[in-house]
């Protein structure tokens, strides 16, 4: 027996000949999501594509604010990033979707009642902002949900600024900020990245700023076996490895590496090799001056779900010398290099990429100058700023759903980094 | 009036319409005050009345900066001269150490006088 074409209708597009079995599940997931669309204004009236019968849907809440002050030896925190939910929600061509509500600053997003992401709590003094967290419907397929990373915090009595946190994701709780254990100088720290391991750097001696984290690797660390008062500069995290960490003031560390992936990115007929790379960190030697190298890699918010981010991070910039110049930022998914001179010249530390935290920036003079802490890139939270004498100063802002970090500007103005705000990416491919 | 969630006496997030409508049921009642249309996240919450956040104080003036052209003003046409031609080693060092604040430009300018590249007069009215 023959099927013919106005039987062939009524099956099982995939299965040619067969029937369908009754009361099975009919609608598989795509083994990538191939479109996608950002929601960043609350809207009723988003509907679905032709041909689609199901999306993915990534909701995240905002982020918190950091806190800031103008008093001598009393650190401030960074703010929390943003819950997260996720799920897949069956659908109908030209179907108009549920409610989607994007959160404001620390705000809470949701997509119906079916996923709410909630925001990271603001910094208070030295307290940290914790993070938000994501709440979806046992009815969903493909349900996940995680909470953002807590902020930064600094050593009781010293001066020192914290990142804020990364949000949560795929990759699991967002990254905390950098935290400072040490002593009074001047210390700044990198916000989170993706991931409990994509923290930003932790400090513990006194002088110094430390880099981003990037996805899943954490940035780079400056450990209590170094000394007091050498103003070190350490490298974003990557997707692939921690930030570097030198033990010289004139060096910056490097930013951690990314992966290399080979991945379908539009259909499975189509593959690119993904290269990436990190930044070097800054150095001055010989009487020569070499400028901190960014992060590169691919990387979209596609890649977020799946946890492929490629790139690395941006590397540190060299607390040795009086040029002015910037730590390097990080590629998609590789956090920004820590930046931090006792001399009075203009610079700034590098920005995270997507999922990347922002470095942390420091400034152990008494001047006026103009530094710049490094903002995290989307999810990611922003760097701390420090400055021991006058300025009028901002720390970095969190990215979507990132925290904003800690600023403390002595005897000038300090404003804290602003959190991001929330957000919703809908996913979907074309046939399924 | 609008549902809020609050917090540790602070509206800590507004909801645009009805939460039950809006957000999963675990995070909804979390919304169960009713606050006035102004209100806005991080506001006060205080026996049941928004209480606005205070205005940060203004920023204050940014410390002032002494460059080479505010040294040169302040000159007799005999000390300018000295100073455009670089006349003498202190006058090269500093140009090089300028622009500085308040301490620094201070230490400069007696410096100069130390030097006789100016007078007593002339320091006090660049430090004016």
């Amino acid at each position: 027996m023959t099927f013919g074409a106005q039987n062939r209708s009524a099956l099982n597009k995939g299965t040619y000949g067969l029937p369908l079995p009754p009361n099975v599940q009919t609608r598989v997931a795509p083994g990538r999501w191939t479109n996608l669309k950002l929601i960043t204004a609350t809207t009723s009236t988003e509907t679905v594509p032709q041909n689609v019968y199901q999306m993915g849907i990534a909701v995240w809440g905002g982020g918190g604010n950091g806190a800031a002050t103008t008093s001598d030896n009393t650190p401030r925190a960074g703010g929390g990033g943003g819950g997260f939910a996720y799920g897949v929600i069956d659908v109908i061509p030209g179907q108009t979707l549920d409610t989607i509500t994007v959160g404001a600053q620390g705000g809470t997003s949701s997509y119906g009642t079916l996923l709410t992401a909630t925001g990271g709590g603001n910094a208070s003094g030295n307290t940290a902002g914790t993070g938000g967290t994501g709440t979806a419907s046992a009815t969903l397929r493909g349900s996940f949900t995680a909470t953002g990373g807590a902020g930064g915090t600094g050593a009781t009595n010293t001066r020192s600024a914290a990142g804020g946190g990364g949000a949560g994701s795929h990759y699991g709780t967002g990254g905390a900020g950098g935290t400072h254990s040490g002593a009074s100088g001047a210390v700044a720290t990198g916000g989170g990245g993706l991931g409990p391991n994509g923290r930003g750097g932790n400090h513990a001696r006194s002088t110094g700023a430390t880099g981003g984290g990037g996805a899943g690797f954490n940035g780079g660390d400056v450990p209590s076996g170094f000394s007091n008062g050498t103003q070190y500069n350490t490298g974003g995290g990557g997707s692939g490895s921690i930030g570097g960490t030198i033990n010289v003031a004139t060096i910056g560390g490097s930013g951690g590496t990314g992966v290399f992936s080979t991945y379908p990115i539009v259909a499975a007929s189509t593959s690119i090799s993904a290269g990436s790379g990190f930044g070097n960190g800054a150095s001055f030697q010989n009487n020569a001056f070499v400028f901190a190298g960014n992060g590169f890699g691919y990387g979209n918010w596609i890649d977020v779900i799946y946890q492929t981010l490629s790139g690395g991070g941006g590397g540190g910039g060299s607390g040795g010398t009086s040029v002015s110049h910037t730590a390097g930022s990080g590629g998609a998914g590789g956090g920004g290099g820590g930046m931090a001179s006792a001399s009075s010249v203009n610079f700034a530390s590098g920005n995270g990429g997507l999922g990347g935290g922002g470095g942390g920036c420091s400034l152990n003079a008494s001047s006026s100058v103009g530094i710049v802490s490094g903002s995290g890139g989307p999810l990611g939270g922003g760097g701390g700023l420090c400055q021991d004498g006058g300025g009028n100063q901002t720390a970095g802002n969190g990215g979507f759903a990132g925290g904003g970090g800690g600023c403390v500007s002595v005897g000038g103005t300090a404003t804290a980094g602003t959190g991001g705000t929330g957000l919703i990416v809908l996913y979907w491919t074309e046939g399924y | 009036m609008k549902w809020a969630w609050i917090e540790d006496g602070k509206v800590r997030d507004v909801a645009h319409s009805d939460p039950n409508d809006i957000y999963h049921p675990d995070v909804a009642k979390f919304y169960d005050t009713q606050v006035p249309d102004d209100a806005v996240n991080g506001d006060g919450w205080v026996n049941g009345q928004v209480v606005k956040p205070e205005p940060p104080p203004p920023a204050p003036p940014a410390p002032r900066s002494w460059t080479q052209d505010d040294f040169r003003k302040g000159m007799t046409l005999a000390e300018k001269t000295k100073w455009d031609n670089n006349s003498a080693p202190e006058v090269v060092t500093v140009k090089a150490e300028l622009p500085k604040q308040q301490t620094g430009a201070q230490e400069l300018v007696d410096f100069l006088i130390a030097s006789n590249v100016i007078s007593q007069a002339t320091a006090t009215k660049i430090m004016e």
